[in-house]
């Protein structure tokens, strides 16, 4: 089953910017995950800053591995969002690969 | 009753405060810190205060006094009249200022650029968004609401929002994540933005009064050497921070990508501006890599002035200015 996750909750903010903001929609990705739910997260009409796209998306691969991007999508997204999702999952995949390396 | 504003060990202030002089702005602030007893400003020269003069200036005060009296003398009707409209004199016990009974503002609601002090990350999603709205009506005439092109996602309006919505976020973010730490869990923020219609330019300034950047990267291995000026240099890396890899707390709810500074002097740099980043006693102009250092010229956290060019900004592709970064996994992301 896939679940649909919409960033669109408060009007007023058109960049979602903060740490703070992100971690609400996680902790629902999160209980989803573990329930064996597949999520859909919605980024209609939002900006993102790479803090938030990280704290929403770069914690779920810090702490489940790389194997959690199979049971995420991104909708709706604009370029930017995309090129952002696409630094931050780069990143912190490997991050944890020269951890490992290590 | 005013006799201590005759006082002949008054502080003068410089004809501008702000990022026009950083070394001044910051050895002010630290006669300040040092004056054992009361303060008394003399504001005879001065003619000119920015956001980074603002927001530094109010951080100050609101710490100073819980200890000592700050009286300001001969601050000049016109600078006054700024400042009582910024909120900068706002629940603070100044004497010596003669303020308006009443705050001339031709802000329409929804605009006011007043100085803002940030406490909670619960609320600097908001503030900021709130800024950014204001200060980009200041922009461009353009509607806030008009259809967005759909190849880019973004209208008219947008293009001058979203890199100083950005901007002022990731540096808000930084701060309300770095000042606490060490000690400091009293830390907040203050923020100040002001579009300067003469020059075209934008200033914004996020200032705050925690532990500084030595402090949180004191054991970082990209810190050259145990200085402010060293730790500013290492805080502008890609991927430095206090909370990143190894040095992350783990038992924290998150840890940061340490690019969110980097970045945001890109894209300053890319809107023809710069950042100036002052901690400790030292302070760095990213365009130029001017800089200096100065044992009497000191801000006790982080104040960083964020500057660029009204014009450039529709220019500005943030994707773009990222660090550079292996893409792998691009296959793996499902954007159907």
């Amino acid at each position: 089953m896939q679940t649909l996750i919409s960033l669109a909750r408060s009007e007023a903010v058109r960049t979602l910017g903060m740490r703070a903001s992100a971690t609400p929609y996680r902790k629902e990705i999160e209980q989803q995950l573990d329930t064996g739910n597949k999520v859909a997260i919605d980024f209609a009409g939002k900006d993102a800053t790479q803090s938030f796209v990280d704290e929403l998306i770069g914690a779920l691969v810090l702490r489940r591995g790389r194997a959690v991007l199979a049971s995420l999508s991104f909708k709706n997204c604009s370029e930017d969002v995309k090129a952002i999702i696409k630094f931050v999952v780069n990143d912190r995949v490997h991050q944890i690969s020269t951890a490992t390396a290590h | 009753m005013f006799g201590h504003l005759f006082e002949s060990d008054a502080i003068l202030l410089p004809k501008g405060l702000g990022s026009s002089d950083p070394t001044a702005l910051f050895r002010i602030c630290n006669q300040i810190s040092e004056c054992q007893g009361d303060v008394v400003l003399d504001a005879q020269d001065l003619v000119f205060v920015d956001p980074l003069g603002m927001a530094t200036l109010r951080a100050l005060f609101e710490t100073q006094l819980l200890h000592k009296n700050i009286s300001i003398r001969w601050l000049g009707n016109q600078i006054t009249s700024y400042l009582h409209r910024m909120d900068f004199f706002a629940d603070l016990e100044i004497q010596g200022v003669d303020l308006p009974n009443d705050r001339a503002r031709n802000d329409l609601p929804g605009t006011l650029l007043e100085i803002t002090k940030v406490s909670e990350h619960a609320q600097a999603e908001n503030i900021a968004s709130r800024l950014a709205l204001a200060i980009t009506g200041k922009l461009t005439r353009s509607d806030p609401d008009a259809p967005v092109n759909h190849a880019t996602g973004k209208n008219e309006f947008d293009l001058y929002r979203v890199p100083i919505e950005y901007s002022l976020k990731e540096l808000l973010e930084n701060s309300l994540t770095h000042a606490r730490r060490n000690g400091r869990g009293d830390a907040a923020v203050w923020v100040a933005c002001q579009y300067f219609p003469k020059t075209k330019s934008v200033r914004m300034a996020i200032v705050d009064n925690g532990c500084g950047f030595l402090s949180t990267l004191e054991h970082h291995p990209k810190l050259t050497e145990p200085t402010d000026s060293a730790a500013i240099k290492a805080a502008l890396l890609p991927r430095v921070s206090c909370n990143r890899g190894p040095l992350a707390s783990y038992d924290r709810d998150s840890e940061n990508q340490g690019v969110g500074l980097t970045t945001t002097a890109r894209i300053a740099e890319a809107a023809d501006g710069y950042l100036i980043v002052a901690s400790g006693n030292a302070w760095l102009e990213t365009k130029r890599s001017g800089e200096d250092s100065s044992p009497d010229s000191r801000w006790n956290g982080v104040a960083i002035a964020f500057v660029c060019s009204r014009e450039k900004l529709p220019d500005v592709s943030v994707p773009k200015l990222l660090p550079v970064e292996e893409h792998d996994i691009d296959e793996e992301l499902d954007f159907g």
